[in-house]
């Protein structure tokens, strides 16, 4: 590898910084490209970046990693969710919500293609018209169906939403938040809380056919979920669907109006959607990173991390590594052997990818199908300011015609 | 509504060394992979022809692409040839 | 120059159809021919002791995919009964004669039989590693025998026991050692393996062989006599007492082959029994012995599903460009097993280990990781339900860690506690089990390996 002498070389820390800045949201990609040359980088802070393939690989399947992204203390919330638990709490507690979860999702997909046609059915007096993709499709599909598997009422969502939005800022680099920031943040979390007490205990007098009934009165030897992980793991799956799958479909969207040949193809042929999602995922990611740290010392890729160290996993570059993917930077609609980091790996794997690729699959069909002559209003669209679960705060999208669905493929 | 012909019979195989039991098999294709227990991962080699789709979703969505489909055109060597 | 023109695979099973499908990907456009002992198109063997037995699956619904097409002339129910390494030619059962430019050798490996003389013959005495043996075991458990007795208590041994359970049979399973599984990952390992034998309701007789098994006045199979003396009735046996390389048809041939396997240099070229390697001779899969680069000082052989792929792969390569520098054959070991609903999952080997520690889990949750160590190093891991972090251990053992490893895992011991792994003594090999002429103070990988004792 050769290094230009025109262009100074930055460091890692440098580059980072740079992807992170709201200006790059449309395109951080070239910044991981030059940040992949040193697949683990030690950054300035202290803290450490992982971005090769192999090296993220290994690293979410390593024994010596911790969810916990040790926050300082002032910031630890009361209790660690799923996401950022270790064994053996945390397989304690993904077993009890797999069990409700998988198979309340396995039989969605006629439900959430309902969903998608009557979304999309909305707009359909409009000859020529325009859709919001993220506002008109992207957004409310995941949120209506994330509530229904929870047992959150449908007047409830419009609340909800904004503590989702307000919440997920303080997944960012803790680095990059103000006072202020971390002050609302809190106040934020304890007005979730509270509304959760309030919807847990609705639930607790009338059980339904709902996820938090099915939590609440599970008969698992290892269940109930005692209340207090109850209002944890609630609020984590409801800002998860509230705040991935929305990216998801956006990001998909773009990717299909910037290859006028894939959603020709698309169009014609439904069983595209499968690894047309899957390449979405590779390609731009919802979730761009995740935060792990370590349990003992790491020799890695030529370095040693040490124990203790917070380590940043760049799952958005690993996607891009030329070391594992052929013309990394091409939209392949069909890809083979499409070993993505999109929903993470080891034993943090996404708990709800399979609901996420259905809601995708079912929505980037139906746009392909019914949509004719779709066209970007604005390339790159605006972006949302988070640069973790990134995606665009809106995407407008013109078109000739909006058909009635016909049943589909 | 015209009807398809009858789909063409396929063949699969899990590198069960690779599998890591993620899951995303069997709940792309509930008939095709099952669990025995928590981890132990079980699959038809040869599963009804109309499961086609839901067998590419299964491919597709492992994470660690453990699931190979047959991609040959041939016809299958089902008896033996005699020697010219 | 010239590539080869002829190319004969001897054995249609795992191994010989990936090395076929090899040999076009690596370019070779000349005659292919695939030998088979068996009438049947290339099935897999893993469901066979498990789905096939269950009844989940049919053994029509095990066979493998073809990966492309490769133009093949298959010569399937007629094993080869020879080969010429002078004239090149292979010879089959009836009578033919098969010429090759370049041959692989995939004949793999068979069950060990009962002897005859202590009742093998008997009806009901089943072994099972082909696709017609789990047709007839299958066919004897959906009879609702009143007993099983297992023989060995091997991977094999263990997933028959299994699955008869899952089938409410009675069943008995005898062990020569002192633990399940002993020989291939040791005694402290085997002792949570017998747990899972006994919560599954089996009657487990350890330190125990069969003397003989006895049958009626139609020669059915009634009952059989254990070495302490007791008797257990039973109608249904299977034989879980190991493998044998399928060599015997090289008798003769100038190879260095025998039940063992047939040894071959670490790029495939098999061995003349001289030692030198033959250009135009290869063997792969469960059939070959070779000198593992991490494994100095012996021969090893690897029933292993990914090593039949892999090694039929890097012969492939070799066979057809010769002229290249050869590929060198080096995985790391990986196996797996699925018995009493957990799944078991190997890399490394943990038969070369003076030293085991849990670093994950406990051996009484069902859910641990054990790692292996030898002169401080480490060799091998086992995860048991646990196949997520496998992969972190599989780098610590390629890149020679030391051992015990120091991992800090959030479900791990307070303080690791190394044992002695209690594996069987290398001075005292099952019986009747070949072992390799190796650093004497290594037991035989081998023997290990096939594992089944």
């Amino acid at each position: 590898m050769t290094t230009t002498s025109a262009t100074p070389q930055h460091t890692a820390a440098e580059l980072f910084a740079q992807a992170l800045r709201h200006e790059h949201r449309p395109n951080p990609y070239p910044h991981y490209e030059q940040l992949l040359r040193e697949p683990i980088a030690r950054m300035d802070d202290g803290n450490w970046l992982a971005t090769g393939h192999r090296e993220i690989s290994l690293l979410l399947r390593d024994p010596r990693i911790s969810a916990d992204r040790l926050p300082p203390p002032q910031q630890r919330p009361i209790r660690k969710s799923l996401l950022v638990e270790d064994p053996p709490k945390h397989d304690q507690l993904r077993q009890l919500v797999s069990r409700q979860f998988v198979p309340r999702v396995m039989g969605m997909r006629d439900h959430i293609d309902k969903l998608v046609t009557d979304l999309l059915d909305a707009h359909i007096s409009e000859q020529p018209g325009h859709l919001d993709v993220v506002a008109d499709l992207a957004y409310p599909l995941p949120v209506t169906v994330i509530c229904e598997l929870l047992g959150v009422p449908r007047e409830d969502e419009s609340l909800f939403g904004s503590l989702a939005r307000r919440l997920t800022r303080g997944l960012d680099p803790i680095d990059t938040q103000t006072e202020d920031e971390i002050r609302e943040l809190q106040e934020t979390r304890a007005e979730l809380q509270q509304y959760l007490e309030g919807l847990i205990a609705r639930h607790d007098a009338a059980p339904g056919g709902d996820l938090l009934s099915g939590l609440m009165h599970s008969q698992h030897p290892e269940g109930p979920m005692d209340p207090i992980d109850l209002r944890v793991t609630l609020g984590l799956l409801l800002i998860a669907g509230h705040e991935t799958t929305v990216n998801l479909i956006a990001n998909g969207t773009l990717a299909l109006l910037r290859h006028p040949d894939a959603l020709a193809r698309l169009r014609t042929d439904p069983d595209l959607a499968t690894p047309l999602v899957e390449e979405v995922l590779r390609y731009d990611p919802p979730v761009q990173m995740s935060g792990r740290s370590t349990l003992a010392d790491i020799d890695i890729a030529g370095t040693t991390i040490p124990k203790g160290s917070r380590i940043r996993l760049l799952l958005a570059a690993g996607n891009r590594d030329p070391q594992r993917f052929a013309d990394p930077d091409r939209f392949v609609p069909d890809r083979a052997d499409n070993a993505h980091l999109g929903f993470g790996g080891g034993i943090h794997y996404c708990i709800g990818a399979t609901l996420a690729r259905a809601e995708a699959q079912i929505a980037l069909t139906a746009l392909a199908r019914r949509l004719a002559s779709p066209g970007l209003v604005a390339d790159p669209p605006p972006y949302r300011e988070n640069a973790i679960l990134r995606g665009p705060e809106s995407l407008p999208v013109s078109f000739t015609r909006l058909s009635p669905d016909n049943g589909g493929a | 509504m015209p009807t398809d012909p009858p789909p063409e019979e396929f063949r699969l195989v899990v590198d069960l060394n690779r599998c890591q039991s993620y899951g995303q098999c069997v709940y792309a294709a509930p008939t095709v992979f099952r669990f025995h227990g928590e981890e132990a991962l079980e699959y038809d080699y040869a599963p009804d022809p109309r499961t086609r789709r839901e067998v590419e979703r299964a491919a597709a969505a492992c994470p660690v692409q453990a699931i190979l489909l047959g991609g040959a055109t041939e016809p299958a060597p089902l008896t033996s040839e005699g020697a010219q | 120059m010239r590539g080869p023109e002829r190319i004969v695979v001897a054995g249609a099973s795992l191994a010989g159809l990936r090395a076929a499908e090899a040999l076009r990907d690596q370019g070779f456009d000349g005659e292919l021919t695939l030998i088979g002992d068996e009438p049947h198109a290339p099935y897999d063997r893993p469901p066979l002791s498990k789905a096939v037995l269950s009844g989940w699956l049919s053994t029509d619904h095990t066979v493998l995919p073809r990966v492309r097409d490769i133009g093949a002339r298959w010569l399937l129910g007629t094993p080869a009964t020879g080969v010429d390494p002078r004239t090149r030619q292979v010879s089959l059962a009836d009578g033919r004669a098969v010429p090759y430019d370049r041959l692989l050798i995939a004949t793999g490996t068979r069950s060990r039989p009962w002897p005859e003389r202590q009742g093998g013959a008997l009806h009901g005495v089943h072994v099972l590693r082909t696709r017609d043996d789990a047709d007839r075991l299958r066919a004897a458990l959906a009879a609702a025998p009143g007993r099983v007795l297992v023989i060995g208590a091997g991977f094999t041994g263990g997933e028959v026991a299994s699955v008869c359970r899952d089938l409410g049979l009675d069943v008995t399973v005898t062990q020569r050692g002192d633990t399940p599984l002993g020989s291939a990952l040791g005694g402290v390992i085997g002792g949570a393996a017998a747990r899972w034998y006994r919560d599954a309701g089996v009657d487990l007789r350890l330190g125990t062989t069969v003397r003989t098994l006895e049958g009626d006045a139609h020669g059915a199979l009634r009952r059989a006599v254990l070495s302490d003396g007791s008797v257990v009735e039973a109608e249904v046996a299977v034989v879980a007492a190991g493998a044998l390389a399928n060599t015997e048809w090289l008798t003769g041939s100038g190879l260095a082959a025998d039940g063992r396997g047939v040894v071959c240099d670490e790029s495939c070229r098999a061995l003349a029994d001289d030692g030198t390697p033959l250009g135009d001779v290869f063997a792969a899969g469960d059939v070959a012995r070779w000198p593992h680069p991490l494994y100095p000082g012996q021969l090893l052989r690897l029933d292993h599903w990914d090593n039949a792929v892999a090694q039929a792969r890097t012969a492939a390569h070799n066979m057809v460009h010769a002229s290249r520098a050869p590929l060198v054959h080096r995985p790391l070991p990986a196996f797996w097993s699925n018995q009493f609903g957990v799944n078991l999952k190997c890399v490394g080997l943990p038969a070369l280990a003076d030293q085991v520690v849990l670093t994950q889990g406990s051996l009484d949750q069902r859910q641990f990781v054990a790692a292996y160590g030898r002169q401080d190093r480490l060799v091998a891991a086992v995860a048991v339900d646990s196949p997520r972090v496998l992969d972190g251990y599989a780098a610590l053992i390629e890149a020679g860690a030391p051992f015990p490893p120091v991992l800090n895992a959030t479900d791990g011991p307070d303080r690791p506690e190394p044992l002695d792994p209690a594996f069987p003594r290398p001075a005292d090999p099952a019986p009747g089990l070949p072992s390799v002429a190796a650093t004497p103070s290594v037991p035989s990988a081998q023997a290990v390996l096939a594992g089944h004792e």
